[in-house]
């Protein structure tokens, strides 16, 4: 069976989005809001958090959610800072690897980048019917 | 503090928490996720669940107990890596009892590389999903490059 991709997406970071994963999550650094501190620590100003686009990967996986995969493992390395502002690719390439597995390559780069912001790896099982 | 290998193996005390429908709605809807099992009971069971389930990445606010001798700074880390495994997804209604250990920890230079792994267990001792964070704490604190991400 030959890899496949999935469905990318683009998603255009906001301070909205920085405060509600904020309240959502209890990471409240105050690199994530407070561009004075952030700059204070050799920041260009407030980053998003590392685990914001991590979370935002789950959009790509909802085809394979629907066609009955649960995810088994996702690991990922943050390479890059991103800002808000920035217009950020979500891709991700499925190679399946026996029946009912797959794996899943993930890439997060901001449009400005010449490299990835986030890389990593998921991997998704689909379970025989009857033991659903 | 003192970084020494004395520190691999250690663990917090249990902590446990009460998965709540709201706070996996809120995650979700934080994310601009639009998968019906993570919002509305009745697509989750139709879906195989047994309630509504929390996106993946939702473990990370399951947060442990101190670990007794490590003291992270509160600026100065950057989070290098991140991993969670599933034996099933966290779901409403689920108490989850989380143990974080140190299960690495290496000194290079004046950067410490650790690597934090968090056990979630349900109400039976079962497990339900492992989280790895690789920390990288770095020690010059007179030049903050880079924080917490």
């Amino acid at each position: 069976m030959t890899p496949f991709v999935l469905p990318s997406f683009t998603k255009t970071i906001s301070q909205e989005h920085l405060i509600r994963y904020a309240a959502a999550s209890g990471d409240f650094n105050p690199i994530h809001y407070d561009t004075e501190t952030a700059k204070r620590f050799g920041l260009p100003g407030v980053i998003a958090h590392g685990m914001l686009s991590m979370g935002l990967l789950d959009h790509l996986f909802a085809p394979l959610y629907d066609q009955g995969y649960r995810l088994q493992e996702i690991s990922v390395r943050f390479r890059q800072i991103i800002r808000p502002g920035e217009t950020v690719v979500f891709s991700a390439t499925a190679d399946p690897a026996g029946k009912n597995t797959l794996k899943v390559s993930l890439c997060v780069q901001s449009q400005l980048a010449n490299k990835p912001a986030v890389s990593g790896q998921a991997i998704f099982f689909r379970p025989d019917r009857q033991s659903r | 503090m003192e970084w020494s290998n004395d520190l691999i193996g250690r663990c917090s005390a249990p902590k446990t928490h009460h998965i709540h429908r709201g706070a996996l709605e809120q995650f979700a809807r934080a994310l601009e996720l639009h998968y019906l099992p993570y919002f509305d009971p009745e697509a989750a069971k139709s879906a195989g669940f047994r309630d509504v389930i929390a996106p993946p990445t939702f473990a990370i606010t399951l947060t442990a107990n101190e670990i007794p001798g490590l003291e992270l700074p509160g600026a100065g880390i950057i989070h290098g890596e991140q991993q969670f495994s599933y034996h099933e997804p966290i779901t409403a209604g689920d108490e989850i009892q989380v143990v974080q250990c140190i299960e690495k920890l290496k000194a290079r230079g004046a950067a410490v590389f650790l690597t934090l792994k968090t056990t979630g267990r349900n109400t039976q001792g079962d497990e339900v999903f492992v989280s790895r964070s690789l920390l990288i704490v770095n020690l010059d604190s007179v030049s903050h490059k880079e924080s917490a991400q």
